[in-house]
């Protein structure tokens, strides 16, 4: 009984240093193990290191960067709850209700996968806790019309129209007559809404024929999946996957000779080094959307140093995912300094009023503007090509590096 | 011609769940546990041919019996000092045993090696060819040969040595074939050790193609696990018929309707097998 006391009153102790009031609460989801866990790692990196920019002092030219804290709150600081939900629904959701309910946290971001990032959200709304993303893609997200859920990232619908423009380019420049398109996903909500989104617009985007293959993450193998793309043998091949899926499927097509003309890949998978490391030159000219790439460094005000100070952490230079959570946490910051209080209606408020240039961002959107539903109008990407290796913008024209090469050679031609 | 791809398709996988089934089926057959972190030894063995290959650069298919043979000891190991504890408890206790194992190797290698895909992006058996109209590629040609190699050594060990039939005594009536003279705890030592070694084989051979994660193993593991069931568990011949029979159906199943559906097809054989006969083709009661 007395011991029983004892810890009531421990607890009594130590819950005020929770809750404390001269900090703002982030709860981040996030994953460092499961399917995506090392994307997952090097995404995480980058937002700890945006907010240690704001807590800090630092000469980058970023908003935020040179003030201690949040400057129209008095310099207070922010503190994150960083939790692994190990790309599984289930976790994500519990942790977000632990980290609302025991931790206070004033706002949630996350969660990497979409997957993830929907029952998670939905807790958020049920609390009228704000919910920011910053990768995670999937457009369901944000048709639900939550009214606590903002979605910095370009969304699968924003990949696959970038995508389409992008084709009808090539066709016009190479004369090669495109028609038929195939899709691969993980069946996850995120894979699915680039099937869902491919369904919706190939015909308005000149094709006439259609097959989508889903595959369960982290399969053995891939072969009838390949053997019935073989069969089909489109022109196109669009792809959602995750790294070491991205792996076996590419050495597959390999092994069984399919060779579409173009393998267009959204997410982080083939833009990860180990991809290229993995398939040397068989990873050469799949081209992958993405938000972030090294050309941007010139581009961006900002770029150069945030990527100095990343590679310091990283031990590698930025790319699509940590560059994207990098933004979404500057948007947070954005919100959380202009809103009235902290009180999560108020920061609510602050985000829907969100206006911010992309020069003052290091990602390639236009800008951050978010509509009714909390998804931003002003994102786009960038289309990258592997050529010797190396990834080079090809989309759009005004940011390309490299001539396209299209169509890719065959796998023993290279 | 297609169809015969997916013919020669179906087997290379086949014999690969073939010969990770082997090594599960084998320690149920003699002591009536399940192995949850069967795959977590092919992951172990996987990372150990690819650090021979970066570190001494050691071709995997020379590092391959290495790892073999290491990850006998490694089973003996794992069984004298964790399963050894167990073999008298509930069968609750042992699933808790064999899967908090699994749990625990996947956390060391997530902590050791983080996870990153690692893979060798060339080896000895790296190429492609074309045969009768057949696309065939060379990590998985040798790894599929390598996988049948040594389900026939396998196959070989249990039934024609001293060893092996002393094994299946064991399996069929312990205590009796304890008062044969047969030293059971010795036996149930080898089991484990001849277990881990045939998955190591397979490890070491995919490590030539596949990435390698902490989670790379199990991936592998529960297609074994169906394989053991329709095989019947406890035979060793079952558990190769039966991962044969899973990739054929699957990549058949999935060619031929939509490969969304591939799963649905192994599962839907494993249900009218259970029904037809509840253990497994080859099972014993």
């Amino acid at each position: 009984m007395r011991s029983l006391a004892a810890i009531a009153v421990a607890l009594a102790l130590t819950a005020p240093a929770f809750a404390q009031d001269n900090e703002v609460r982030i709860g981040v989801l996030y994953p460092t193990s499961g399917p995506a866990a090392k994307s997952g790692a090097e995404g995480l990196e980058a937002i700890k290191l945006a907010y240690d920019i704001v807590n800090g002092s630092y000469d980058i030219p970023l908003p935020y960067a040179k003030t201690a804290g949040l400057p129209n709150k008095g310099g207070i600081k922010i503190r994150l709850i960083i939790e692994d939900h190990g790309g599984r629904p289930e976790r994500g959701q519990a942790i977000a209700e632990r980290m609302i309910t025991q931790e206070k946290v004033h706002l949630l971001s996350g969660a990497f996968h979409s997957a993830v990032a929907a029952p998670a959200s939905q807790v958020a709304e049920k609390y009228g806790i704000p919910f920011v993303t910053g990768g995670s893609e999937a457009p369901t997200l944000t048709e639900r019309g939550f009214k606590t859920f903002f979605s910095v990232t370009p969304t699968t619908e924003d990949i696959a129209r970038d995508f389409f423009a992008f084709l009808d380019d090539l066709r016009k420049e190479k004369g090669v007559p495109l028609k038929n398109l195939s899709v691969i996903h993980v069946n996850d909500n995120w894979g699915s809404s680039l099937a869902k989104a491919a369904e919706g617009g190939y015909k308005k985007n000149g094709f006439d024929k259609l097959t989508t293959i889903s595959y369960p993450a982290q399969t053995a193998d891939l072969r009838s999946e390949v053997l019935r793309l073989k069969n089909d043998s489109p022109d196109i091949l669009l792809q959602a996957s995750f790294d070491s899926d991205a792996i076996l499927a590419v050495r597959t097509y390999q092994a069984l000779g399919f060779t579409p003309k173009g393998i267009l890949a959204m997410g982080a998978s083939f833009a990860s080094p180990d991809f290229m490391k993995a398939l040397g030159k068989n990873a050469d000219y799949a081209f992958s959307h993405t938000k972030f790439d090294p050309t941007l460094i010139e581009k961006r005000r900002a770029a150069a140093a945030v990527n100095k100070l990343y590679e310091q952490r990283a031990g590698r230079t930025l790319w699509d995912v940590p560059a994207r959570e990098f933004t979404a946490a500057l948007v947070i910051v954005d919100a959380l300094n202009r809103a009235k209080s902290l009180a999560p209606e108020d920061i609510i408020v602050a985000l829907r009023e969100t206006n911010i240039d992309g020069a003052d961002t290091i990602a390639p959107y236009k800008g951050i503007r978010f509509n009714e539903k909390g998804r931003n109008v002003l994102a786009t990407g960038l289309i990258t090509q592997i050529q010797d290796g190396k990834h080079y913008p090809v989309w759009p024209k005004d940011l390309s590096a490299k001539p396209v090469v299209f169509p890719a050679p065959g796998w023993d031609k290279r | 011609m297609i169809y015969g791809q997916v013919l020669v398709d179906g087997l290379i996988v086949g014999l690969m769940f073939a010969l990770v089934a082997m090594g599960l089926s084998l320690i149920y057959g003699v002591m009536n546990i399940v192995n949850f972190a069967h795959g977590e030894f092919m992951m172990l063995a996987m990372y150990f041919c690819f650090f021979m290959w970066a570190l001494l650069g050691l071709d995997p298919l020379l590092s391959t019996p290495l790892a073999a043979a290491l990850m006998y000891f490694v089973g003996v190991g794992v069984y004298r000092l964790l399963i050894r504890h167990v073999l008298q408890a509930t069968m609750v206790a042992q699933i808790f045993a064999t899967f908090g194992l699994l749990l625990f190797i996947q956390a060391v290698a997530n902590f050791l090696w983080k996870s990153d895909a690692r893979t060798i992006p060339v080896s000895w058996s790296t190429g492609h060819f074309q045969f009768a109209g057949l696309f065939f590629n060379g990590p998985e040609l040798v790894a599929a040969a390598g996988a049948l190699f040594t389900a026939g050594a396998l196959y070989w060990f249990i039934n024609r040595t001293e060893t092996g039939l002393a094994l299946q005594a064991v399996a069929e009536d312990a205590q009796a074939a304890r008062l044969m003279g047969i030293d059971s705890d010795r036996m149930f030592a080898i089991a484990w050790g001849v277990s881990c070694a045939a998955v190591a084989i397979g490890g070491g051979l995919l490590s030539t193609y596949y990435a390698i994660t902490p989670l790379s193993g199990a991936r592998w593991a529960l297609p074994a696990f169906v394989a053991v069931a329709i095989g019947g568990f406890g035979s060793i011949s079952g558990a190769f018929f039966g991962g044969l029979i899973i990739g054929v159906v699957q990549t058949a199943g999935g060619f031929f309707t939509s490969p969304n559906y591939k799963q649905l097809f192994v599962f839907a054989l494993y249900l009218a097998i259970v029904f037809w006969r509840p253990y497994g083709l080859l099972g014993r009661r």
